[in-house]
Order: C-alpha cells, then structure tokens, then sequence
C-alpha cells in the first residue's frame, strides 16, 4: 500500500488504530472522526452467473451500497453477496475491518461512490485493523481500476 | 377438545419424535448470539428438504447487524404509519434486541404450480433449519410481518423482487422462555376414508 502511494506520489498519513475499535462506526465515535468524512470498502461477490465475479466498493460511512438499482447491473448478475471474510483474505490479503482500496490486484474493480469524491480528506481501511489511512479522495483518479460512479451508493 | 403438546410425549418417543412435540416459537431471546457455525450447519440440513423436481428454489441471507437495524427501523416506519410513534417505539426497540437475523427466500417461476410446489419446499426447509437448531438449543421465530413485503427490504437484503420471493424473516438465538401451547387432537383433523 505504501509503496503504491509513493509511486503515485500522493500524500497520505497513516493513523494508528486499535483493532478492537477498527469498525467504522466505533472508529469515528472513539478518535472523533466524522463519519462524512470516513468511507468503507465493500467488497462484493456474484452468486450467480458461470463464473464469479468481485468488486470493491468505496463509499461514505453515512451511506449504503444501492446494490438493487447499481451493483448488481454493473456485476452483471442476479444475486450478490458480502464476500465473505475468507473470500476477502484470499482475494486482498486483508481481513474484513481492515481492508483498503490502495493497492488491490488489478483484475479487481474498484468503484467509488461519487459522495467520496466531494470530500476534502477521507479516512480509509489501512490494510489491517491496527491501521487507518487519511488522504485526498483524488488519488481515486489516477487509479487505473478505479471508477467513480454516481449513484453507487445512497444515504442510509 | 384440545391438548397440551406435551401430552403425548413419552420416553418410549424417538428422538424426532421429542424434538418435533417440543419446539415452539420463540418469542424472546437472550441477548448473546449463537454460533454462526451452528447457522451455516443448520443451512446445510435445510436444502435437504422435500422438493418436487429438484429445482432447490431456496436462498438464504445472513444478516449482519447493519441489515438488521435497517429491517427494524423499516419495520417501525411501517408501524408508526398504521398504529402511532408509541408503537413504533416499542417495536424498533423489541426488533433491535434480536440476537440473530436470517432470511429466507424463494425463486419465482412463471409456472404457478412449480411456484406453489417451491414454496411449500422452502417452507419445509425452514421447518428442516428450525429442528437442527432447536435440538442443539438454539430457538427461531419465523416472522411474516408486512415489512418482508416491502420493496425496500428487498433492497435491504440485496435480493431481486422479479426473481425471488421473501418466505420469512426468522429469528434465531437462545430462548428465554419457551412456551407452552395446545393443539388439536389427532381425532379432530383426521378423515379416515374406506
């Protein structure tokens, strides 16, 4: 991740967490993050169709996937599901709580909620429990699998 | 005239003998959460269901604590529009103490009869899903409230009203009663023919 960073050049700071506090809610509530300014990623999973199909969704913590009206059109399937925790380790590397969006494998699409766009500064999965990241949701730009999508998510 | 529905246990009762007299509905739960393990095995046992043709038309969804709050507030949104915030209140704050959330659906066919046969399979595999965990002291609630007919719980649980059906919401964790019902004798609904 870190490396991804640097090569891209973007800023970025690195917040230290306790893993027992790394949900996002309990995050924002304990280091006093605003939950506007804190986004999930979501990785997703087909379960139908000949051959599965994932996608990581980035989207503000005060919001919810659209997955009947956007995901599953853009998945291509009928039903999906919340990868499951050993899916999103195989996959990533990285442990449901903890997961990040830098440095994801590139057969991987990363969708990102519009919302995530607009903020100055979010507050990201660091790839583990333990860590949290905080940079310019531009980066999302120069991310060759990256895709910003109006509408991917809505206010819960 | 009507009996308990332990009346007729007995020792000499097999074990699914005993466990079909005595599940029940369970309508309040102690707050600690059963083991997923024990839900994924439950699963497991109720795709074994009887099913005409096969079509194994069931879907299952496991809900975590965000999908569950957003049930329970559609539910009390429901609620409020038809008896009052009072008793929307008092149902948001039941719904949220649920310790465990699953839902079952069924695929919708186009052939009335085969939805129908669907149906029925699916509703076995509950029944098959409640047994396990009652045996390994684990009740359910099996709920069909309004709520599961909204479009929008559709959208809670990810599932597609065109092609799937909610069967029930149900429930799941440790009894903190269980009660005690009646049903009919067995003379009262049975038709011998020659």
């Amino acid at each position: 991740m870190r490396e991804t960073l640097d090569a891209l050049g973007h800023p970025f700071e690195l917040m230290d967490c306790d893993p027992s506090l790394a949900d996002t809610d309990v995050f924002c509530d304990h280091y006093g993050v605003d939950p506007w300014d804190s986004a999930n990623t979501i990785l997703v999973a087909s379960k139908s169709g000949p051959e599965q199909r994932f996608a990581a969704c980035v989207l503000l913590s005060t919001t919810k996937l659209d997955v009947n009206k956007v995901v599953r059109k853009r998945l291509g399937v009928r039903r999906i599901s919340f990868a499951s925790a050993e899916q999103t380790e195989a996959l990533t590397g990285m442990i449901i709580g903890g997961v990040t969006p830098i440095a994801l494998p590139p057969s991987l699409p990363i969708w990102v909620d519009q919302r995530v766009m607009q903020r100055e500064a979010i507050v990201l999965g660091g790839g583990d429990r333990h860590t949290k990241l905080k940079l310019a949701p531009s980066l999302f730009s120069r991310l060759e699998q990256a895709e910003i999508v109006e509408g991917l998510a809505i206010e819960r | 005239m009507s009996a308990p529905a332990t009346s007729l246990d007995t020792e000499s009762d097999s074990i699914a003998a005993r466990l079909l007299r005595s599940r029940r509905t369970i309508h309040d739960f102690k707050p600690e959460p059963a083991p997923r393990e024990k839900l994924l095995a439950a699963i497991d046992l109720a795709r074994w269901a009887p099913n005409h043709h096969a079509t194994e038309p069931w879907h299952f969804y496991l809900l975590g604590p965000e999908t569950a709050i957003g049930i329970a507030e559609l539910n009390a949104e429901l609620v409020e529009a038809k008896s009052g915030p009072e008793a929307a209140a008092a149902k948001l704050e039941r719904w949220s103490a649920m310790p465990g959330w699953l839902v079952v659906t069924c695929d919708k066919s186009d052939d009335d009869l085969r939805e129908r046969e669907d149906y029925a399979a699916c509703a076995c595999a509950i029944h098959n899903l409640m047994l396990y965990l009652w045996d390994e002291g684990i009740g359910v609630k099996w709920t069909t409230g309004a709520v599961i007919r909204d479009p929008r719980f559709y959208d809670l649980i990810w599932a597609d009203p065109e092609v799937e059906e909610v069967v029930g919401l149900l429930w799941y964790g440790y009894a903190e009663e269980v009660p005690m019902i009646r049903r009919k004798e067995v003379d009262e609904i049975l038709v011998s023919l020659p």
